[in-house]
């Protein structure tokens, strides 16, 4: 019952899309509920996006596309109307300055906290299968906030002194105003919602899952589990530079193969291995401007998108004695790049959507907990129950979000 | 059933829990220039002329005016054009396209064709910078030359008609005047003398010497006169001459600047058919009346109040050179409803801003904040830019507007 959460830090900030990879907070298990068992479970997971890996897998903070340099090139090319840039072009030559000259740095910080409430209902159909829902609550808290440092005083004054012998004193004002909150002038400018700090929950992508025992001996078990991904979560707004998104509403279809060595009574080393299709969908998307482009004004309300397929992997050595669980585990995901294709502006623009999409993700986890599930067989307890505790980390990865996860799982059997 | 409620209440616990992210504040650091606040130069009293110095009204292409529009200046401009760029950096000059060629991307024939209106009105404004003081300084001088004759010439007159020549018959050619001081005989016609240097023409015969001394310093006091009035006059004389050499040159940058955009969309006008030039009475040129030859009508913009109104707004104008629909001369002011929602405000840059509407037979004209300044060297002016809404389709362009007013 691995994988059922589907919870989405997704930063419309370039670099984290819909459907990316995300640290696993359970173990491979090759087990499933014997026949007429139904199990109750409730997933608390916590995480944070503070910090990311880029495309070369150094690690920097997730408002790392905030941290730009403000130049007279980046100024002309922003502007949406070519009469626009022409007049910006030419108050940069009346100024004596090149596309090169730097304003000063646009700053920002972004912190995301997010919990995702997991109910998990499943049931052995029969002693080889089980099926499963999990229905995701996200629940999340966005803190956001830019700035600016401002550092050429000479370009700044000779701009002004350009704009001011035009006598457009407004457009001095307008360059000063703007030059003091560039990133918030510049998603005004491009209809985005202002930035500001959001609390907010929403139903994530409901999951549902099939688990099947296709071989059981003494020691080895092998299961093959389908699952099937709802579009009920909301992907991140079009509207918004920041946003955290409860699912990529669009269906993913599942497939993985999972087997269990049990050792003996206490050790059980597992793997798992499988393939996650995400299925194609039209979804709005802002198109680039241009190739490195943060921002953009420009809607596609009927982009073609096909997010990268995700392959993952994974291994695991559980021990677990007297009710007491230790477990530790490791887990690789890979997942291609994503395909953008759409009518309404040129072919090559909706190319740089695609660009720092693929990813993977190498990550560890740790679980401890408690089950009374022995206690209960010796009738020593009244109900089977079982709690855990798990944490993720992400030891290294390319394009995905390296915060650690922690999880709790409670459960109840009936 | 302990353990049982122990679970339960820590799951409870649980899923009260909240994510909370950390408040952060990105940091900032903002130039001591940039926090002081930008504001329109205030009027403060000053009183301008009513009537505009210039009235530019200039629509700007978009890119579907311009596909497969080229532009290469006629040789009767080229010299124009020449003096415009010669008044640019070579550095500026390597930065802009000179050419509008027919497979340019009809967008960066905008982006181009913005680079050289605005352009062609800095250089045009440089120069009127150079010319007006220079106007000023002229004016100044033409005064105190009228001046220093008006205080010395009736001296001199005097000076010269001190002494009247009584003369019997008229000498031939340059010869001297045979004079007597007071009529004789046959001496009885008069010549005064027209200049000093006249004076030295008269050949008197004085009955006493005094006469005679007196003659002599009436000449000298001429001659002194006119002597001292030259050397007042002869230096502010070459300044003016100078002055207006410069003038001359400063006139001709700033008519290249105009010839240069009118040169551009006036070609786009025959290539589109769309209006994008117009003409405007003011105190420059003066345009005739609408529908008549001869008599002159001036545009004329009254405000009251210090600024805060309105009082006239008349503007004769003419649209259009080359396009397929043109408006000749025609009055538009509040009388007529050709001027409407007249506001003088401020904006929220906290700029004092006009604002009007201009309803033509062709289009609305709507302006977007046009910035008021007024400086020492460039009088009273309104900035900024307009819409302009073609009532024969749903298409609008940017349009330049800019309204200059001088100093009473």
């Amino acid at each position: 019952m691995k994988n059922v959460l589907i919870m989405g830090l997704i930063l419309a900030v370039p670099a984290l899309h819909a459907g990316d990879l995300k640290a696993p907070f359970a173990l491979p298990s090759a087990k499933v509920l014997p026949k007429g068992v139904r199990n109750l479970s409730y997933k608390h997971v916590m995480a944070s996006a503070e910090n990311k890996y880029n495309t070369a897998g150094s690690s920097v903070v997730v408002a790392d596309p905030f941290f730009k340099n403000i130049t007279f090139g980046d100024a002309i090319k922003g502007k949406l109307d070519p009469k626009d840039r022409g007049d910006l072009k030419q108050a940069m030559l009346s100024a004596g300055a090149s596309e090169s000259d730097i304003f000063g740095q646009t700053t920002g910080q972004v912190n995301i906290a997010a919990v995702a409430h997991v109910p998990v209902l499943a049931w052995g159909l029969t002693s080889k299968m089980t099926v499963a829902v999990a229905v995701p609550i996200v629940e999340s808290s966005v803190n956001v906030s830019t700035g600016v440092i401002q550092t050429n005083e000479t370009l700044h004054k000779n701009v002004k002194a350009a704009l001011a012998a035009k006598g457009v004193s407004s457009s001095v004002a307008e360059f000063d105003d703007k030059m003091k909150t560039p990133i918030n002038a510049k998603l005004e400018d491009y209809n985005y919602y202002a930035l500001e700090n959001e609390h907010k929950d929403k139903l994530g992508d409901i999951k549902l899952v099939t688990k099947y025992l296709s071989y059981e001996s003494d020691a080895d078990r092998i299961v093959l589990t389908g699952d099937v991904t709802l579009p009920t979560g909301k992907d991140a707004n079009v509207h918004k530079v920041v946003d955290v998104a409860s699912g990529d509403e669009q269906t993913d279809i599942g497939f993985s193969v999972s087997y269990d060595r049990q050792f003996n009574d206490t050790f059980t080393f597992s793997t798992e291995v499988g393939y996650i299709a995400q299925l194609k969908d039209t979804n709005p998307e802002r198109i680039p401007m241009f190739d490195d482009s943060k921002v953009t004004p420009d809607i596609d309300y009927s982009t073609q998108r096909d997010l990268g397929d995700i392959l993952h992997s994974s291994a695991a050595l559980k021990a677990r004695y007297a009710g007491f669980t230790a477990s530790t585990g490791y887990s690789f995901q890979y997942k291609g790049a994503d395909r953008y294709t759409g009518t309404q502006y040129e072919e090559g623009r909706y190319k740089w959507l695609e660009q720092d999409t693929r990813q993977n993700m190498h990550s560890v986890v740790m679980v401890a907990g408690f089950d009374t599930l022995d206690l209960f067989r010796s009738k020593k307890f009244p109900v089977p129950l079982s709690l855990m505790l798990s944490h993720s980390r992400v030891i290294s990865g390319k394009n995905v979000v390296n915060d650690p996860l922690t999880a709790i799982d409670f459960s109840m059997f009936f | 059933m302990k353990n049982i409620i122990i679970s339960c209440s820590l799951l409870v616990l649980l899923v009260g829990c909240s994510p909370e992210a950390e408040v952060i504040h990105a940091p900032s650091s903002i130039l001591e220039s940039s926090k002081v606040g930008i504001q329109a130069i205030t009027s403060g009293g000053n009183s301008f002329q009513e009537n505009p110095r210039d009235v530019t009204i200039l629509v700007y292409p978009k890119a579907v005016d311009l596909e497969g529009f080229e532009f290469e200046p006629a040789d009767d401009k080229k010299e124009m054009w020449n003096l415009l760029k010669n008044q640019l950096s070579e550095r500026y000059r390597s930065q802009i396209n000179e050419n509008f060629a027919k497979n340019t991307s009809s967008v960066q024939k905008v982006i181009d064709m913005a680079i050289w209106i605005n352009t062609a009105g800095e250089v045009r404004d440089n120069a009127s910078r150079k010319k007006f003081p220079l106007d000023s300084r002229k004016a100044t001088l033409e005064k105190e030359i009228d001046t220093l004759k008006e205080e010395f010439n009736p001296k001199i007159e005097a000076a010269r008609n001190e002494h009247i020549c009584y003369y019997a018959k008229r000498p031939r050619g340059r010869s001297n005047y045979a004079c007597k001081s007071q009529p004789e005989g046959e001496f009885t016609n008069i010549q005064i003398p027209l200049t000093c240097d006249f004076m030295n023409r008269f050949d008197f015969v004085f009955a006493t010497s005094e006469d005679e001394t007196a003659y002599a310093n009436s000449k000298a006091k001429c001659f002194d006169l006119k002597q001292q009035l030259d050397s007042e006059t002869n230096s502010r004389q070459d300044e003016l001459n100078t002055v207006d050499l410069k003038r001359e040159e400063y006139k001709d940058i700033r008519d290249a600047g105009k010839t240069l955009v009118l040169d551009l969309l006036e070609s786009v006008e025959a290539y589109s058919k769309n209006i994008f030039v117009s003409t405007t009475s003011n105190t420059e040129k003066v345009l005739d009346c609408p529908g008549q030859v001869g008599p002159k009508c001036n545009s004329e913009i009254v405000f009251s109040n210090n600024f805060k109104a309105v009082k006239e707004f008349k503007i004769f104008s003419s649209f259009g050179v080359n396009s397929k629909n043109t408006l000749e001369v025609l009055e538009y002011s509040l009388d007529n409803g050709g001027i409407t929602d007249v506001r003088l405000e401020i904006n929220k840059y906290n700029v004092q801003v006009l604002n009007f509407q201009m309803n033509t037979a062709l289009f609305t004209l709507v302006t977007e904040d046009l910035s008021m300044t007024v400086t020492p060297d460039m009088g009273l002016r309104f900035v900024g830019k307009a819409k302009v809404f073609f009532k024969n389709s749903n298409e609008w362009r940017w349009t330049a507007v800019k309204l200059e007013f001088d100093r009473k």
